[in-house]
């Protein structure tokens, strides 16, 4: 579990919005497994790493949290995301394409010799 | 604005947060409790699952140290938490704690009434170009040492003097303002000064021209020179009232000028009926140099008035020029500065 990649600062809450997004209001330890799967196995994600990212968003706006009971009869706090949050998942997710995009073309084989 | 909402609720998280400690502690267990569950269903034994899954939590206290860290604003529980000690340390020995604040509030209010004195006396520059070259000067006798300068001194000794740029001379005088177009009679803080009074202290009028000769003998028609704050309030920035006439003490005066704002509490200016005054000189030369000084006066103390000549010539700027440079008998000069707050 040592050699797994860890998660690059500032892309979590990335991840975060967009799970909550596609998945529907999730509780933390689900989060960060689904997180991990996604990711291949390839990210380790424990909740001290995850917890400070879902505060953040939370004060932000982004995200709303609730007490519920999960699939498995346990109480536990339940993660929505809000309109704030989808508008920051919005913007986010273009500025990540932009950046990864630029950064690509460096990488790329070069065409101009 | 998410940087200001998250300010936000983390200042409300400070103010209530035995509450959000509670909310967390909560959320760690039942995080805590999944982990355990996952690790069962995999077939661990009951301890090895719950050791496995305080491994993967990434260990309690640290968690909770960063939540803390994250939620509230740590500096200002801090703060609280050494005000609170302060009071109670305080309250402890009330005595000694009254008798320490009012040493510090008499010691705080000494040092501020100290500095407020020595930054309008000394520190706070003149609102005229060079104020380091202008001094007041006062005659003196055996009784005052600073008594108004009589006019007929004051011509004497502008006619006699060469170590001055220019002198002027004014002095304080009340007016009464008729009514006029439906404004009010009203009482003005004024000055009487030679002509030259604005041009000695190197200002220029924002508007209109200043005093001339002409303007300064005693069978020439009455001008006056507003301070802004009367233009402003009384005449609402007209600048029309330039020419026109205002009633001064039962008297018609020209308005020939307006001065530019936060000069002068003085609200009108008029050198014709001059009649004594302290007189504000405008001195030729520069600073002189250090250690420079000044001979002693010379002793040819017969004549009054060839006294108060012999000292106009010597009283100049040195070093010690915001002492009084006094003479037996004769002229004294203090920096405008002093004199004037």
């Amino acid at each position: 579990m040592a050699d797994k990649t860890e998660v690059w600062l500032g892309t979590l809450a990335l991840m975060v919005l967009r799970t909550l997004a596609t998945m529907g209001p999730q509780h933390g330890y689900g989060l960060a497994r689904r997180i991990e799967q996604i990711s291949g196995d390839q990210l380790s994600l424990n909740y001290g790493t995850l917890y400070p990212a879902l505060l953040k968003l939370e004060q932000e706006g982004a995200i709303t949290s609730e007490w519920g009971v999960s699939e498995n009869n346990r109480r536990a706090k339940f993660y929505k995301l809000t309109r704030t949050g989808r508008k920051q998942l919005e913007r986010e997710t273009n500025n990540w394409q932009q950046a990864t995009a630029i950064v690509a073309r460096f990488l790329s084989p070069s065409e101009e010799g | 604005m998410p940087k200001l909402r998250r300010l936000w609720m983390r200042l409300r998280a400070t103010i209530g947060s035995g509450h959000c400690d509670r909310d967390f502690g909560d959320e760690l267990e039942s995080i805590l409790q999944m982990h355990v569950d996952d690790y069962l269903r995999r077939g661990m034994t009951p301890e090895e699952a719950r050791r496995q899954a305080h491994i993967r939590l990434g260990g309690v206290e640290q968690v909770q140290q960063v939540a803390r860290d994250r939620r509230g604003l740590l500096w200002l529980e801090v703060f609280g938490r050494d005000l609170r000690y302060a009071a109670r340390t305080l309250l402890r020995t009330p005595g000694f704690a009254a008798v320490a604040m009012l040493v510090m509030a008499i010691g705080i209010g000494a040092s501020v009434s100290l500095f407020t004195v020595i930054h309008s006396v000394l520190l706070r520059p003149l609102p005229f170009p060079h104020p380091d070259r202008l001094v007041a000067i006062y005659s003196q006798d055996a009784v005052w040492s600073h008594n108004t300068v009589a006019p007929g001194d004051f011509y004497d000794w502008q006619n006699a003097s060469h170590g001055y740029e220019q002198m002027a001379i004014w002095r304080w005088t009340g007016f009464n303002m008729s009514a006029s177009d439906e404004q009010f009679p009203e009482f003005l803080n004024a000055g009487t000064c030679s002509w030259n009074l604005f041009s000695t202290l190197g200002i220029n009028p924002v508007l209109g021209r200043s005093f001339t000769p002409a303007d300064d003998n005693p069978g020439a028609a009455r001008t006056a020179i507003l301070s802004w704050a009367l233009f402003e309030r009384r005449f609402n920035h007209s600048p029309a009232v330039l020419g026109n006439t205002v009633r001064l003490n039962g008297q018609l005066y020209t308005v020939v000028g307006v001065i530019r704002r936060g000069l002068t509490d003085v609200h009108v200016g008029s050198p014709r009926e001059m009649v004594g005054g302290d007189f504000i000189v405008r001195i030729i030369h520069g600073r002189p140099p250090r250690g420079f000084s000044w001979p002693a006066p010379a002793s040819t103390a017969s004549a009054p008035g060839v006294v108060a000549l012999a000292h106009s010539r010597e009283v100049a700027p040195g070093p010690e020029r915001r002492e009084l440079l006094l003479r037996k008998d004769g002229a004294g000069v203090w920096p405008v500065g002093a004199a004037a707050s």
